[in-house]
């Protein structure tokens, strides 16, 4: 009985460590986030590449809801990120908070920008508005060996298309087009 | 000896679960029910979850909403969407805050926002935050892709009249 004693205290000890030293391993720590977060906002910002090639993994995944398809891989993330600079010439984004747990990151994010450049459109291409928008929005992000390898991000499209001049409105039946021509 | 091969993996067993047991696991459990509850319109118990001054800043709204102002509009979007589902892609916790990645799918089916019904099956990305103190839902920040979904309506962008 002795023996028994002595042995579960020591037989507790190690469960509780070995249970939960798993968890502790995988989890980024803030600091690493923070890097994360500081090189991918010096990216989508001043267009940095070398904090691009820092801070994505190669074979990234970007889906963000305002896009009808995923954008796959870094250099069609670069891309993509030359086209918002076309549009939005002072493009500037901020991660106003966050939180990390195990590999993910999740924050809110702010941008402010003005439209000076074509904007694309669900209904093409259309000519600058040179209105300024100010969108927020949330966003987590899946790292692999200290890089970005899935980034999803949400905002309210429509608040930001408002704030460009849009309005919604119902589909125009072709008969009622032609009455008002 | 015999005796000590036994406890070992009962104790094992325990320590694991006591040991790893945390607040977060809770702000998880809280927020999965609070979506299947909301998801069956059971209006009393998805009320429990809320806390008392639950009170949310909706843009264009100058009032925040209560839990009633809440459930009305939750309400009235299945009427017009009856089988709309949420389907949780990722739940992210730590200390308070539960983040929760989803999609959301259903038929519409009757008069939303003032579109008649079209019968369209429409889908609805969105992120959710939720802060929860105490096992209850202080506060609740939805990201949700509107214009994706009025436009699946069949709602068109135009630009404003008289502004070029």
């Amino acid at each position: 009985m002795k023996k028994l004693l002595t042995i579960i205290p020591l037989v507790f000890l190690l469960c509780f460590t070995f249970g939960c030293q798993q968890e502790r391993e995988e989890e980024l720590s803030i600091e690493e986030a923070r890097t994360i977060i500081d090189d991918l906002v010096k990216f989508r910002n001043e267009g940095d590449l070398s904090a691009a090639d820092r801070v994505m993994h190669p074979e990234c995944v970007i889906r963000y809801s305002h896009l009808p398809e995923e954008i796959v891989g870094l250099e069609a993330y670069k891309e993509y990120d030359k086209m918002t600079r076309n549009t939005f010439p002072d493009f500037k984004m901020a991660v106003d908070d966050f939180f990390v747990k195990d590999n993910k990151i999740v924050g809110y994010w702010s941008l402010d920008a003005t439209n000076t450049g074509p904007l694309m459109t669900p209904m093409g291409e259309l000519p600058p508005t040179n209105k300024k928008i100010h969108i927020t929005g949330m966003f987590i992000s899946y790292i692999v060996d200290g890089k970005i390898k899935e980034d999803v991000a949400y905002f309210d499209m429509l608040n930001m298309m408002q704030q460009l001049g849009f309005i919604l409105i119902p589909p125009q039946p072709p008969e009622q087009l032609e009455e008002i021509k | 000896m015999k005796k000590l091969y036994m406890i070992l993996p009962l104790a094992l067993i325990l320590c694991f679960m006591v040991g790893c047991q945390d607040k977060e696991a809770m702000a998880e459990f809280e927020e999965f029910k609070a979506q299947a509850e909301v998801e069956e319109q059971n209006k009393e118990i998805a009320k429990e979850l809320f806390a008392d001054d639950f009170s949310l800043k909706v843009p264009g709204f100058d009032e925040p909403w209560g839990t009633d102002m809440l459930f009305k509009v939750i309400q009235s979007h299945y009427t017009a969407f009856p089988d709309w589902t949420h389907v949780i892609e990722d739940v992210v916790t730590e200390g308070e805050k539960v983040a929760v990645k989803l999609n959301q799918n259903g038929t519409h089916k009757a008069e939303y926002e003032g579109i008649p019904a079209t019968g369209v099956e429409a889908t609805l990305p969105a992120m959710h935050l939720f802060t929860v103190k105490n096992g209850k839902v202080v506060d609740w920040f939805a990201v949700e892709d509107y214009l994706g979904l009025y436009m699946q309506l069949g709602m068109e962008l135009k630009p404003k009249e008289g502004e070029k």
